[in-house]
């Protein structure tokens, strides 16, 4: 583990020009990086993180309230941005703003993914979410909810699907508050994505898939709603069909390390993790790990990179990896 | 450092040298005192065009130049769902002509075939083309050829047949402009290039619900007819590759409404099929479900034999969730009495 301890700390120190792609939900790869330090149980004491520093780069993520808007329109932005890409000033303090100067910028928004991202790295950290504005975060939820149950990830318009009600959902669980989502149109929305084979797509019609299955079971079971999806036997079948060493996301396409947590954590999430071959699994996942440290997606990659860095952890802490922290399976 | 330029790009001229840029300072980010988290090793070519595009972003201003910065910025990282928004805002601010926007994005997704804001990016300024014509979709198809749409799909699966993207795209063009009859034939050549695709006969189930060729409607709500000619569609793919398991899911998928009697039907059929390739777990598999579904004590310890068959030698790695499987069976049999 300490390669991996220590690929994770040199990433987070500077990640290399490779990722720039990523430059604009630099929050999530933060997540993974320092999530994984977290899973190795290296993240608190650990000389090389400033928690406090991070801390407040999540916070100065924080999108305002609008103050030339009337509520609930001037929190229809709120919630956390993915990187400060955008060149607004530094305020990790989150002082409000004032109507002279807000909107920060007409393209300044939040996106439900990176506010998602940032309460759980906020969580990780310590912190005690007293600088979060859980009222605009709430009001901005309850205007990303569209009428068919799903929701959209932000203001401006989107693609929406089962992923983003999983965000909104965790994001309810995490701020403690459900009046920003309607439990029933979401849960109808999920029952509808049921595939003939009973997973789930990412929209109704769509190819029954692994992440969304996980996306779909985890925001049902937090809204206490799982009972409601039919036939449980038989998707847990297909997910553990879906295991050929280590797991695929969808039939006939080639085993990936983050399946081991997506299909993995949705067994669990279905309390059929015990039926997954432990050994199997975990020798795929250390198949996949980079002699430099960190995890690849399959044996084949060239690189590690920080998402199947991390899921490779969840998959092993599941499977009762000796010196991994047990992880929170439905907030992943 | 300057990123050295491809053979068939011209060379990158840096901002600071661009005469056209004179006029504008650039807007570094502001990350704080201590320089933000995680921070990136931005390439000199990337800082830049983001310093320029911030400038821009702040100043508000509207032109053919911020149109082609945004076009850069979104080059450089066409993850940037704001990027995309701002060049749907400058297309429409600048009344900018739809087809040569939907070719720009093209070139965009063969360089990033994983790319999610593309999609988006493609149906939104196509809906915003609709709005034009106050939703007549008769007249919007009199002045782009929607098709298009469903061959930019093809260009995207010919690098990943399974792009799961390209799918969905092709699922919204045939539903919002009636599309479905053709899809059939499409299908049928993507399995004959790949019969294991499942996306494919996912694409087969999506049509046959939703089409109304075959006079389907909601999902699920087929006639014993419908379901019939689909079981046939799929059992000459099932006897080339028996274990394949699509055509198997899409069989237990189709023939979940089945009457009794074709049910009936169905199960000699597959039973008749274990028989000849007993190393065939989804045979069995399904077999099982048929049993299970008719509930009596006979079927229901014939399913449980299968179970154990399964967890015993088809389907080893699988053994636990067999097993269980078998001891569910085992107490609904002590449950029921004899049919």
């Amino acid at each position: 583990m300490i390669k991996n301890v220590k690929a994770a700390e040199m990433l987070y120190n500077i990640l290399p020009s490779e990722t720039q792609s990523t430059d604009s939900n630099r929050s999530t790869v933060m997540y993974f990086l320092l999530a994984s330090l977290d899973v190795m149980k290296k993240l608190h004491g650990n000389s090389k993180i400033n928690l406090n520093q991070a801390i407040d780069f999540v916070y100065s993520l924080q999108v305002l309230p609008d103050e030339t808007k009337p509520a609930p329109e001037k929190y229809y932005s709120c919630g956390f941005r993915g990187s400060p890409f955008l060149g607004l000033p530094w305020n990790p303090e989150c002082k409000p703003l004032s109507p002279e100067t807000t909107p920060q910028s007409f393209l300044d928004e939040s996106h439900i993914a990176q506010t998602y991202t940032s309460l759980c790295l906020l969580r990780i950290l310590g912190d005690d979410f007293s600088r979060v504005n859980k009222t605009a975060i709430v009001s901005a939820l309850k205007n990303l909810q569209k009428s068919d149950g799903s929701f959209a990830p932000v203001n401006t318009g989107s693609e929406s699907d089962v992923r983003f009600i999983f965000c909104a959902c965790a994001i309810s669980v995490m701020l403690g508050d459900w009046s920003g989502v309607n439990i029933d149109a979401a849960v109808q929305f999920i029952l509808r994505a049921q595939s003939y084979d009973y997973a789930l797509g990412q929209i109704e019609g769509q190819e029954s898939h692994g992440g969304s299955t996980y996306c779909g079971l985890a925001a049902l079971s937090l809204m206490n709603k799982l009972d409601e999806l039919p036939k449980k036997d038989k998707i847990i079948q297909w997910l553990l069909e879906r295991q050929l060493g280590g797991f695929q996301g969808r039939i006939n396409k080639d085993p990936d390390t983050c399946y081991s947590f997506w299909v993995g954590g949705s067994l669990k999430i279905l309390g059929a993790f015990d039926l997954v071959h432990g050994p199997m699994c975990k020798s795929f996942i250390v198949s996949c790990q980079s002699n430099y440290g960190g995890f690849c997606k399959q044996h084949s990659s060239r690189h590690p990179d920080p998402l199947h860095t991390y899921f490779s952890l969840c998959g092993l802490s599941m499977l009762g990896e000796e010196g991994l922290d047990e992880i929170e399976v439905r907030l992943g | 450092k300057k990123k050295m330029a491809d053979d068939n790009e011209p060379e990158w001229v840096s901002f600071s040298e661009r005469p056209e840029w004179k006029d504008v300072t650039p807007v570094p980010q502001d990350e704080g005192p201590f320089g933000g988290a995680c921070p990136i090793a931005y390439e000199d070519r990337f800082k830049e065009t983001f310093d320029y595009f911030r400038a821009v972003v702040k100043s508000g201003e509207v032109s053919q130049r911020v149109f082609d910065l945004v076009g850069e910025a979104i080059s450089l990282n066409p993850a940037n769902y704001t990027t995309w928004y701002y060049r749907r805002l400058l297309v429409s601010q600048l009344n900018k002509p739809l087809l040569a926007e939907l070719e720009w994005t093209t070139e965009v997704a063969k360089e990033n075939p994983k790319n999610y804001q593309i999609w988006y990016h493609r149906k939104s300024l196509i809906e915003s083309e609709l709005k034009k014509y106050n939703g007549d979709k008769q007249q919007l198809l009199n002045n782009l050829d929607i098709k298009t749409e469903l061959d930019f799909t093809e260009i995207m699966l010919r690098t990943d047949n399974k792009n799961y993207h390209a799918w969905s795209h092709r699922q919204w063009v045939i539903t919002d402009f009636n599309l479905f009859d053709q899809e059939y034939a499409f299908i049928e050549k993507m399995l004959e290039s790949d019969w294991k695709n499942n996306s494919a006969w996912n694409q087969r189930w999506f049509i046959v619900n939703k089409g109304n060729v075959l006079g389907g409607g909601r999902f699920g709500n087929l006639t014993d007819e419908q379901r019939q000619r689909e079981v046939d569609f799929a059992w000459p793919y099932l006897q080339k590759h028996p274990n394949n398991q699509c055509p198997w899911n899409y069989i237990a998928g189709v023939s979940r409404g089945f009457g009794s009697e074709q049910k009936k039907q169905l199960k000699e059929r597959v039973a008749e099929f274990r028989a000849k390739h007993i190393s065939c777990p989804h045979a069995c598999s399904l077999l099982i479900d048929i049993a299970e579904e008719e509930a009596t004590k006979e079927s229901l310890e014939d399913a449980r034999q299968n179970c154990l068959d399964m967890a015993n030698k088809l389907a080893q790695i699988h053994s636990k969730y067999w097993f269980y499987r078998a001891t569910q069976l085992e107490d609904r049999i002590a449950k029921t009495t004899t049919s």
